[in-house]
């Protein structure tokens, strides 16, 4: 529903730059143009003579010609007409003088009481053509005399229906040269430039199209702006390297071509592609070519302006009818600025058409090339963004491959681990598994066997037998606990060997008091290492039972710092005797738990014995 | 009051007779049969539905987890006890997974074994800490233990059952636990029995996602 009112207030909004902008052109209540404010000549003598020189104007009938003169409008047959004005002059000027023509079709002489001052070009065919370049030929004051002057202008056309002078205005350069330099870079210094642009950008993308070639948008651009590009150089080129008719039908081609372009560029672009309008389309171009086959200038002028020319206005309407109705689905702001950019050249179009069909005054000379200027930069600037965007996203997705594949070699890696692990942990548990098939069926087997044989009697000796019959049981339940994998996490190893212990410290009445806790979830020991540390726990404990007295024992674990943790047995005895705290026994733990890259400490007193193992979270 | 009827698979003879000899002497319990091998306790197991079979694992004629998928195959109220001599605690854990309610050990005592067998008569189960730790990884990491396994387990463990079995693996026992955790033993004895449930569960749903994988069932 908002989309919808945004939509309306948008195209109420380009109506009314529509409205604005044909007012501008069509009523003209802006003058861009203001003319020297002295010296207009507005009435003038004419005559129809091939002299070359005023000197060769002998037997000559002047008649009187209000200016501005457009030849079609005057009923001028002739390729050449000689203009003559007279004026008296009262005071001797000093300043340099000049002559300013705004506008003439095609070429001009200047004759100063007939001595030359200056032509814009060449009056030999193809004659020079500056009907989009204003003129100004300066003089020195001395050519002029007190009293009676006169000021002899040849012009010529390439053919009468398109000769023309514009006002002419004569007086001292400094006042006129303002006039002159702002109308020319307007109308010409401007045109250079955007040409030139036009030129470059067509070059580049036709570099990017030629990378591209499935990309046509690029290809079908820089065509376009290539032709409208040649279609410009008709507004700054004087001496042209053809005949003047052909010159003109490549005119009238390259604008046909253009505008025929930018409704297959607008289809590409928002990816609506119509093939039987853009079949047409290249039709047309090519029946285009046609108008090379024209007799004369008037057929040329027939069926160039009038036929060919009127379809470019139904082609702007199309396109802006095609546009509208996509700016209605889609509502997207570049639908919208295409559309801005269209309606532009669709008015300028237009005025030209009208002015070359004599339909609209030819004093504010042709425009549609400044409808270049939105259009080429809107264009423009949709494919820049198209083709960075294009670059952005090859670079996401390159950088996106790229993590993949690193988070693929990781999963790998970790998979990789994973399978080394299980292999690991499949070659120990076969071990393990062949272990204790071995004990079964071996000594583990005979001892149990003898151990419930024993079970059955009483007395003492068979007692103490059973006794020592069950701990080398458990010394080989030890032995082959190290070697499960499940081992190598402290906290349950310490919990396994608890279970061990539970028997015996109950058999004589030691209380245990169990303080686990801040263990790692996660340590790495070997099945080596494993052996070391229960070995180590067995014989504190088994020295604490045997010789300390206590009737407690505590066990508490902690972090002893950031590589390390803490295994503490505590018994309340009575304490190691100095011989005992380094006997054998003692340095043979030690050694184990150097094994393991820790350290075992003894702190013994006659309030009992503290032993702790200090133990790396990593071993080595 | 109705003695306890009890089978025996045990194929060393020696502690055959040991267990026979307890199971004797103990007041509440009969003994129906005592095979040496599977196929005979299979049959036995069969014909006369005891209350409690204590089944030895590594059997010459195959593993005694067999017989134990017998009873949740039959649908047997037997309870199944393990008889763990050297045979490790993973092969103890299998027997767990596949049923078995509790396990002994061939070297205890004569009153460890006879405790053993009324705490799984009266509702409890014997856990120790590997076999917790063994639990614990089955469920919070089934893909690491089971590479091959893409299946969600249907059952999962509740944040205290966790905790439970975390403490378990630690070596603390469950009235240890239950302090800890401001609960009663009961409690605690109530949950590790649950959690031998889940694993049941998820163990016979595993087995049966394996199946299809391989194409043994249709």
């Amino acid at each position: 529903m908002r989309d919808q009112k945004k939509q309306i207030v948008m195209l109420a909004l380009l109506t009314l730059f529509l409205a604005g902008l044909s007012y501008l052109i069509f009523w003209r209540p802006i003058v861009i143009f203001t003319p020297p404010s002295i010296g207009v000549i507005n009435l003038i003598k004419f005559s129809e003579h091939q002299a070359r020189s005023p000197a060769q104007l002998t037997n000559v009938t002047w008649q009187q010609q209000k200016l501005p003169d457009d030849w079609s409008k005057s009923a001028k047959k002739a390729n050449q007409y000689w203009y003559r004005h007279n004026f008296e002059l009262l005071q001797q000027p000093t300043q340099t003088m000049a002559i300013y023509l705004p506008l003439i079709s095609h070429n001009v002489a200047v004759y100063i009481n007939g001595i030359w001052v200056g032509q814009s070009g060449s009056f030999r065919s193809p004659i020079a053509r500056n009907h989009n370049l204003p003129q100004l030929f300066a003089f020195s004051p001395k050519l002029l005399t007190l009293g009676s002057n006169q000021i002899h202008l040849k012009v010529a056309a390439a053919s009468p229906a398109q000769g023309l002078l514009d006002r002419i205005y004569f007086a001292p350069y400094q006042q006129l040269v303002n006039a002159y330099t702002y109308k020319k870079w307007i109308r010409v210094d401007l045109i250079i430039w955007l040409t030139g642009a036009m030129l470059v950008m067509a070059i580049v993308l036709a570099g990017i199209w030629y990378c591209r070639r499935h990309d046509m948008i690029y290809g079908i651009f820089s065509l376009a702006l290539f032709f409208w590009s040649v279609h410009n150089l008709n507004l700054f080129i004087v001496d042209i390297p053809m005949s003047s008719k052909h010159w003109q039908t490549l005119n009238m081609l390259t604008l046909g071509w253009t505008i025929a372009l930018m409704p297959i560029y607008g289809h590409h672009f928002l990816a609506q592609p119509q093939p039987t309008v853009e079949r047409f389309l290249y039709g047309y171009c090519l029946a285009g070519l046609l108008l090379f086959l024209a007799h004369n200038d008037q057929q040329l002028f027939f069926y160039g302006y009038l036929v060919w020319y009127s379809f470019l206005i139904l082609f702007g309407l199309y396109a802006t009818g095609f546009l509208i109705r996509m700016y209605l689905h889609q509502a997207t702001s570049d639908a919208f600025f295409i559309l801005l950019a269209c309606t532009t050249m669709l008015v300028c179009g237009l005025h030209d058409i009208l002015v070359v069909n004599r339909l609209w005054s030819r004093f504010d000379g042709l425009i549609i090339q400044y409808s270049a200027i939105p259009t080429v930069t809107i264009f423009s600037w949709f494919l820049i963004r198209r083709f960075i965007d294009s670059l952005n996203t090859a670079e996401r997705l390159s950088k996106s491959l790229d993590l993949q594949v690193k988070q693929k070699q990781q999963q790998l890696e970790v998979q990789y681990q994973s399978l080394y692990l299980t292999q690991k942990k499949l070659v120990l548990s076969q071990e393990r598994e062949r272990m204790m098939r071995d004990m079964h069926d071996g000594i583990g087997g005979q001892l149990i066997a003898l151990a419930s044989l024993f079970n059955q009697r009483n007395d003492d000796l068979f007692s103490q037998a059973r006794h020592k019959i069950r701990n080398c049981i458990n010394d080989l339940h030890m032995v082959i606990d190290s070697l499960d994998p499940l081992m190598n996490n402290l906290p349950t190893l310490l919990g396994t060997m608890r279970l061990r212990w539970a028997e015996q410290l109950e058999n004589v009445n030691i209380k245990l008091d169990w303080q686990i806790k801040d263990l790692p979830e996660a340590t790495d020991y070997s099945s080596q290492h494993s052996l070391h540390i229960m070995r180590t726990l067995q014989e504190v404990m088994t020295n604490a039972i045997k010789h300390s007295g206590t009737t407690k024992i505590t066990v508490a674990t902690g972090i002893h710092d950031t590589q390390h943790v803490l295994i503490r047995i505590t018994d309340y005895g009575r304490g190691l005797s100095k011989n005992h705290s380094d006997g054998r026994g003692f340095n043979n733990m030690t050694w184990r738990i150097s094994q393991v890259g820790g350290t075992l400490m003894i702190n013994s007193s006659s309030q009992g014995t503290e032993i702790c193992l200090i133990l790396p979270q990593t071993p080595h | 009051m109705t003695k306890i009827s009890v089978t025996l698979v045990e194929d060393d003879s020696e502690i055959r007779q040991y267990l026979i000899d307890i199971i004797g002497n103990s007041g509440d319990l009969v003994l129906l049969d005592a095979a040496a091998n599977l196929s005979d306790a299979s049959l036995a197991l069969k014909h006369h539905r005891p209350d409690v079979l204590l089944v030895d694992l590594g059997l010459p004629d195959g593993s005694g987890i067999e017989l134990i998928k017998q009873i949740h195959a039959n649908r047997l109220d037997t309870l199944a006890m393990v008889i763990s001599g050297f045979s490790d605690q993973r092969t103890v854990f299998e027997a767990l997974e596949a049923g078995a309610q509790g396990y002994i050990l061939k070297h205890d005592d004569s009153q460890k074994i006879t405790q053993a067998i009324a705490l799984m008569l009266a509702g409890g189960s014997p856990i120790s800490p590997l076999i917790a730790r063994l639990m614990l990884n089955k469920f919070t990491q089934p893909a690491i233990e089971n590479p091959q396994l893409t299946l969600q387990l249907i059952e999962a463990l509740t944040t205290r059952q966790e905790k439970i079995l975390l403490f378990v693996s630690q070596g603390f026992s469950s009235q240890e636990i239950a302090q800890k955790l401001n609960i009663s033993y009961y409690t605690v004895t109530t949950h590790i029995k649950n959690i031998y449930g889940k694993l049941q569960v998820n163990s016979r749903a595993e087995a049966i996602f394996e199946a299809h994988k391989f194409g043994l069932l249709k």
